[in-house]
């Protein structure tokens, strides 16, 4: 059975600058290791993998009992690929957080490598009706999306 | 400032495949479902005239945020995904790992509905996790997930005095 999320783990280029981005919404570092051992090449399967990992978690707010919300992985060895990021892909993830203010996140977040899809809409339509929206993609092109739940839902 | 995690998402071949996946094989709940065909969405997606059908998922008994749910399935109906192999050492690429309490059993559930496995379960035997286990698999849509049971007693900070 699955108890718990235990994270959500993101290949990035730069751990320093993906830490640093990630702290502008709020996430703190709460571990940082060098995963080498024969263990992890086996887990991610490429032997003799070599990671360097940072794990998240939000400042103020819930932790599970992995204690951290997000993993941040930069590939030392293999030597990572990228593709160009595809909305509409299969396979394709996003992150979704909640927010209290989007627009006052946009410029510091623009200002540091990310690029906001549209300016964000109005939900109009569905469980979250009156609340708004925005997808971006992180410096890496990662998919985040900002949620502002609508003002009346508890 | 961010509040909380609203979802993870993920976009799949099939929602109703997908559904039995995450639900039956997984263990997830199915918390609602909605179509989504409206200015806002093709807005927020960036494809006009978008087309969704989303399904948000939930863990039985697991604390929840404001959101009430934990993933978000999307199957495009318009525009058509298109696919390409999933490679985990990719800029960008993300990974699901969700704490679990039996591997093995699990494990044997999900590849009984078309996951696969990119190896055995590994005893984890470094870093903070030291004594727990863990495997990374791939759903039928080549979404990469990762279990994790921890460690039976896992290590806590020495309380002063």
């Amino acid at each position: 059975m699955s108890r718990d999320l235990w994270h959500v783990g993101l290949v990035v280029a730069d751990l320093p600058a993906a830490i640093a981005f990630y702290g502008l919404l709020g996430l703190e570092v709460r571990h940082v290791q060098d995963e080498s051992s024969p263990y992890t090449g086996i887990l991610v399967g490429y032997p003799g993998a070599h990671l360097r990992v940072a794990q998240l978690r939000f400042a103020e707010g819930r932790h599970g009992r992995s204690g951290h919300i997000l993993e941040l992985m930069q590939y030392l060895s293999p030597q990572p690929d990228r593709v160009e990021t595809v909305n509409a892909r299969i396979a394709a993830a996003h992150l979704a957080f909640e927010v209290d203010d989007m627009d006052a996140l946009r410029g510091a977040l623009e200002s540091a490598g990310a690029t906001f899809l549209s300016d964000p809409v109005a939900i109009t339509a569905g469980v979250n009706s009156g609340g708004r929206t925005v997808y971006l993609r992180d410096p890496d092109g990662f998919t985040l999306q900002f949620v502002e739940p609508p003002p009346a839902r508890s | 400032m961010i509040v909380d995690l609203w979802h993870v998402g993920l976009v799949v071949s099939d929602i109703e495949r997908a559904i039995a996946f995450y639900r039956d094989a997984l263990g997830l709940e199915l918390r609602h479902r909605q179509d989504q065909a409206n200015p806002y969405t093709a807005s927020l997606v960036g494809y006009e005239d978008a087309s969704l059908r989303i399904a948000q998922m939930r863990l039985p008994g697991a604390e929840r945020g404001r959101s009430g749910h934990l993933v978000e399935l999307i199957e495009y109906v318009n525009p058509a995904p298109d696919q390409v192999e999933a490679v985990r050492a990719r800029v960008g690429a993300g990974h699901l790992a969700l704490q679990v309490t039996d591997i093995d059993a699990l494990r044997s559930r999900l590849e009984a509905a078309g996951a696969v496995l990119v190896n055995e379960p590994v005893a984890i035997t470094a870093g903070i996790n030291t004594g727990g286990r863990a495997v990374y698999l791939t759903d039928p849509d080549g979404i990469t997930l990762e279990l994790v049971q921890p460690p039976a007693v896992q290590l806590v900070a020495p309380v002063a005095g």
